[in-house]
């Protein structure tokens, strides 16, 4: 997906898209602490979104977007929820998407550092079966 | 396109003969008051977690059975566990079944008919007027079941929904159902509403099952 487009997408959902230094960074409109927000860098050929915030209804589609607009152009994406503190069905669903996007690919997609609550819930909708999942970074 | 509950009652439609059919009608209430929650789900009406259900917007969806049961949710603030609403709203004896139906004949994919058997007993069928909706269904349904992809979301929920119904023998023959069990069970847990459907329907089948009375 071409930049011009992305940023199009993400414009009309309410949010702003910079880019500095190579580093991508999306906030909503309402940049309020517990909205998810997230950051993008490239690292030892992995792109790495790291997320901030609670990964719930009213910021899953700018997670779904965010990490499938990673895995559309990178071979290996890595999403890194150590500062997600509250996940949702709907977050859960972006995640999965998302994986299901890198899939279709043949993006490597993993998640890592989850915090407790995130992790007992992909462990309880079985979540875990389905991704990779890293304790730490895995570059 | 068509809402989950009206997926899930089209698939129960014998494309035959019209009757509705399903091999777990004790289950079934509580799979459509799933197949409503998915729905205002994907509307972002409500949000849930492990255990909690939030609505996060009360406006309408314009669906009057998913703004009725909206509505009714937004009226027990005091209700927060998703479990606690699948029954709450089974027990209030929405119709949405026959909602859904009736949705179904408007857009012109079946039509009702009734007749007598014996002279007395009505009988309501509803033939197909368009079968095309339900041949897609039953292709998505079998694509997420026999694949190992990721299915869409959409996929995931339905075949949780159809699952608790007993519709899935519908769609596919028993034996790969049986091959496939474990991908089925996966499928089925990934969401929350449909593994607290799943412990609503375990528990009545108990109660039901301790109410009977032995004989030996």
């Amino acid at each position: 997906m071409g930049l011009g487009l992305r940023a199009r997408i993400v414009e009309t959902i309410g949010m702003h898209l910079e880019i500095s230094g190579g580093v991508c960074r999306h906030t909503t409109e309402k940049a309020e602490a517990n909205l998810i927000q997230v950051t993008e860098e490239t690292r030892n050929g992995w792109r790495v979104v790291t997320l901030t915030g609670r990964a719930d209804s009213e910021g899953a589609d700018a997670l779904e977007i965010a990490l499938k607009s990673a895995v559309e152009g990178n071979d290996r994406v890595v999403a890194d929820f150590k500062g997600v503190n509250y996940i949702s069905s709907a977050g859960l669903r972006s995640v999965l998407q998302a994986a299901r996007a890198a899939q279709t690919r043949g993006t490597e997609f993993a998640v890592c550092g989850l915090t407790e609550f995130v992790r007992k819930v992909f462990d309880t909708s079985g979540l875990n079966q389905l991704l990779h999942i890293h304790g730490e970074l895995p570059c | 396109m068509l809402t989950m509950l009206e997926e899930v009652v089209l698939l129960a439609v014998d494309e035959n003969s019209g009757g509705l059919r399903s091999t777990r009608p004790s289950a079934t209430g509580y799979a459509l008051v799933g197949a409503v929650f998915f729905d205002l789900a994907l509307a972002r009406k409500i949000d849930t977690d492990t255990e909690a259900i939030q609505i996060i917007d009360r406006s309408p969806t314009g669906s009057p059975t998913l703004d009725h049961v909206l509505a009714a949710m937004s009226e027990r603030g005091e209700i927060t566990s998703v479990r606690q609403w699948i029954e709450e709203i089974s027990y209030r004896r929405v119709d949405l079944e026959g909602e859904a139906l009736a949705s179904l004949i408007r857009q012109g994919i079946l039509r009702h008919e009734k007749s007598k058997r014996l002279w007395i007993i009505d009988v309501e069928r509803f033939p197909m007027v368009d079968n095309r909706p339900q041949r897609d269904v039953r292709l998505r349904l079998a694509e997420a079941i026999l694949s190992d992809k990721i299915p869409d979301t959409r996929d995931i929920m339905l075949v949780s929904i159809a699952e608790p119904c007993g519709l899935l023998g519908y769609v596919l023959p028993s034996e790969q159902l049986a091959n496939r069990r474990q991908r089925i069970q996966m499928l089925c847990n990934l969401e929350t509403i449909s593994r607290k459907v799943a412990h609503s329907i375990n528990d009545l089948e108990v109660a039901l099952h301790q109410n009977v009375p032995r004989i030996m």
